[in-house]
């Protein structure tokens, strides 16, 4: 028995003491948004460290076919893999491997101080596996002008005095907003956020591999629904299209307006307005992926609040920008004027879609919340039609329509 | 990146008798701390040790609400060593979280065997309760401004006054009391609440007053309780009815100054208390935030302030032996009574007075 405690070599047990063996916790304290470069680095925002970290992947392998990605139960089963119960788990972002085509998901494990990020590989078999960050070569930016997290956000009760609810999202940090969404473009990254100045929201754009340079320009836009600029809410979202023949950013901002800013405007110190084409309706944006529908540039973009919407990135050539002139003075809503502008089509989502990415060129990876069950199920679905049909039964799922059918298949 | 496989075709869903938890053998050794890792003897075969040894022979899984686990065991990183296998999990341990062991000896026969453990005690909630009133004195000024209620754990907000009374001696209940604030006055860890006194009931000839007269009146005794079915913000009763009974004396309507406290100075080369005894009831929390404590260099002395007597006294506990030299007590002017009125005004007064002191910081200086 003695000998047996010696086992552990004493550099794993002093790993081992702070946080998870496979994660440099003295560098890295938690893991947010998340983006690939073609070449297979993956970029993670780190909210406490106040980082950008670069983990080098590039060296996965290519699967040899398409495949499909049917992870059920997501939460239950990082959690089960994590050692906890799946209300201490977070999930935090979702990505698919340029190369590899395999499902990278961002977590923190448990709350408060004890809490312990962890990056997750669901591989082309549906299998989970933790990804050791401490045998990948990664590098890291300190961000600036963070906020420093003593800061909490206000209560702000609607009507009525604040609910328990609406009382503990006042407690939250507003660091907590610093990192948002992450995008990596011709050799550089950008990132969405805010920093500790009261005109807060901000677009940072450093250069990969990273020299310490770092950008940083305020961004202020004219917000449709809510009738006044604003400089603080930052973007939640983001892409890099071509549009009117130069690289710009398309944004979406909470409550929901869509915005672009070329990015020759982005430079350090800069106060840039954004141009407001359009407002998506009210609600708040999770993700937007880029893909190509039948030879179109296309835009796919999921809310907390609604159903998805598939926008086309033609639509927004020469779009109109909006200005407080264009409107009578007064908050707007999906009552009256909202959705406005080329804002594309609401698509059918059958649940609420939590996370997507592209998977490959037909299939988006989805974190779904399944609406009969509430369970979290990470699917494969079409881009054209990117819903699983087992919370529905149609006229086609019955015996006698697909018997009188038959001959239509022989055909 | 880490490769192993799954060889886990079956998915079990064992019922596991709620609150047993195994013990230790020399077989099986549970971690012993939140880092530890779990050790399991194998049968002793010689060949064992070229044999592949992994999830199959020693699997650990966390047991959900239902009693059940699911088909993923926790990740983490198999060591042979002698004749035990031990599983060291990627992330450690959590307190409080039942854990099920899965084992099986290296000969491809054996069932496999479950062993159910646990390592700490799950955080518990306490029990909601009221902790204390303030005033804690049980004769109080006719111009009373404001209780201060301490709770156990965070309360249900925005329903205070649905639950908190003041009734005369003939058990009237006066509706009329209290402020009603949109937003209640809870402390940032939402434990204690406090509940003002309607100001225009105080100050005299304002029209509340006129009407409806003052709440408290000299030489009455009244109660104030709080009801036992007050939630707190995790659904638990305060279960018992809570009351503070109280006589009513004359109001403090005269200007409070540091020269009516008396001070009773510490001897040199001792660890003497030092202690301030006012001349009224103070207001607990300001008392907590408004007094220092200073040497002639300005140096803030090392120690704490307790309060006592019903909030008619603090002492100052010195973390040293008092040496000679001149010292200072640094008292915040925003100071106040029970009843709202500071070191610089009176709540209630007809406008400007001679007697203000509109110094911010006030002192009591003394030498030893």
């Amino acid at each position: 028995m003695k000998n047996l405690s010696k086992l552990k070599a004493p550099i794993l047990a002093i790993i081992l003491t702070i946080g998870s063996a496979l994660v440099n916790a003295q560098s890295i304290k938690s893991l947010d948004a998340l983006e690939f470069s073609p070449e297979g680095i993956l970029f993670a925002g780190d909210k406490i460290s106040g980082a950008i970290h670069a983990f080098d992947l590039s060296s996965e392998t290519r699967f040899a076919e398409q495949f499909e990605i049917n992870a059920y139960n997501i939460d239950a089963q990082v959690a089960a893999a994590l050692g906890t119960a799946s209300g201490n788990l977070k999930i935090n972002d979702m990505t698919v491997h340029p190369i590899s085509g395999e499902v990278f998901i961002s977590v923190t494990r448990g709350h408060g101080i004890d809490a312990l990020p962890a990056l997750i590989k669901v591989n082309a078999e549906s299998q989970l596996q933790i990804v050791d960050l401490t045998s990948l070569k990664s590098t890291s930016q300190s961000l600036n002008k963070l906020p420093d997290g003593s800061q909490n956000f206000i209560v702000r009760g609607t009507m009525a005095p604040p609910t328990i609810k609406e009382i503990e999202k006042s407690k939250v940090p507003m660091r907590t907003l610093s990192i948002m969404d992450i995008e990596y473009h011709k050799g550089e990254v950008f990132v969405a956020g805010i920093t500790n100045e009261n005109f807060c929201s901000v677009l940072r754009r450093m250069p990969y591999p990273f020299t310490g340079e770092e950008s940083v320009s305020n961004i202020e836009m004219f917000h449709i629904a809510h009738d006044q600029y604003e400089t603080r809410a930052p973007i939640r979202s983001f892409l890099i299209e071509n549009i009117d023949g130069i690289d710009q950013m398309v944004a979406s901002y909470t409550c929901s307006p869509l915005v672009l800013i070329p990015l020759d405007e982005l430079k350090n110190g800069a106060k840039v307005k954004a141009r407001t084409i359009g407002d998506m309706g009210n609600g708040q944006p999770i993700d937007m992926v880029s893909f190509s529908m039948q030879g179109n540039n296309m835009i796919y973009v999921t809310s907390n609040s609604r159903t998805p919407r598939v926008i086309s990135v033609g639509g927004l050539e020469k779009a109109k920008v909006y200005t407080e002139k264009d409107f009578e003075r007064g908050g707007k809503s999906d009552m009256d004027i909202l959705p406005i502008g080329p804002m594309g089509k609401p698509v059918m989502f059958t649940g609420s879609a939590l996370q997507v990415a592209l998977l490959n060129p037909m299939q988006f990876a989805t974190i779904r919340r399944d609406p009969d069950t509430g369970s979290m199920d990470l699917e494969s679905v079409s881009i054209y039609f990117a819903n699983k049909m087992n919370n529905l039964h149609a006229e086609m799922d019955f015996p006698q329509y697909a018997k009188e059918h038959e001959n239509d298949k022989k055909k | 990146m880490l490769k192993f496989s799954f060889n886990l075709v079956f998915f079990l869903s064992i019922i596991i008798n709620s609150g047993v938890v195994a013990q230790s053998t020399p077989e099986l050794v549970f971690p012993s701390s939140l880092q530890g890792s779990i050790k399991f003897e194998l049968s002793a075969n010689p060949n064992s040790n070229k044999e592949k040894l992994d999830y199959d022979q020693l699997a650990v899984y966390v047991k959900n609400s239902a009693e059940e686990y699911g088909s993923n065991p926790i990740q983490g990183q198999h060591i042979r060593e002698g004749n035990y296998l031990i599983f060291k999990p990627y992330f450690p341990f959590e307190s409080g979280m039942i854990y099920v062991a899965r084992t099986k000896k290296n000969n491809s026969h054996s069932d496999y065997s479950f062993h159910s453990f646990q390592i700490g005690k799950k955080k518990k909630i306490e029990e909601s309760k009221i902790i204390s009133i303030y005033p804690t004195a049980s004769q109080l000024p006719e111009n009373l401004l404001r209780f201060y209620i301490y709770f156990n754990t965070p309360m249900k907000k925005g329903e205070a006054l649905k639950h908190i009374q003041l009734t005369d001696e003939a058990g009237n209940v006066d509706n009329h009391t209290f402020m009603e604030f949109k937003q209640e006055l809870w402390s940032s860890d939402d434990k204690r609440l406090t509940i003002l006194f309607d100001p225009g009931r105080i100050k005299r000839g304002v029209t509340t007053n006129i009407k409806e007269g003052p709440a408290l009146i000299e030489g009455k005794r009244y109660k104030l309780s709080i009801s036992g079915t007050w939630q707190d913000v995790y659904g638990q009763k305060l279960s018992t009815k809570t009351t503070k009974e109280f006589e009513v004396i004359n109001a403090y309507r005269h200007h409070m100054k540091v020269a009516d406290w008396v001070v009773n100075k510490p001897r040199t080369n001792n660890n003497d208390t030092l202690t301030i005894h006012f001349d009224r009831i103070l207001d607990h929390a300001l008392i907590q935030s408004m007094f220092k404590l200073e040497d002639e260099e300005n140096n803030l002395m090392d120690g704490y302030w307790e309060i006592l007597e019903k909030e008619q006294l603090v002492q100052f506990i010195p973390k040293y032996k008092w040496e000679k030299g001149n010292y200072r007590i640094v008292i915040d002017g925003r100071l106040e009574d029970i009843s709202g009125n500071n070191l610089q005004n009176l709540l209630d007064h007809t406008k400007t007075s001679k007697e203000n002191n509109k110094k911010p910081l006030q002192y009591i200086k003394f030498k030893i």
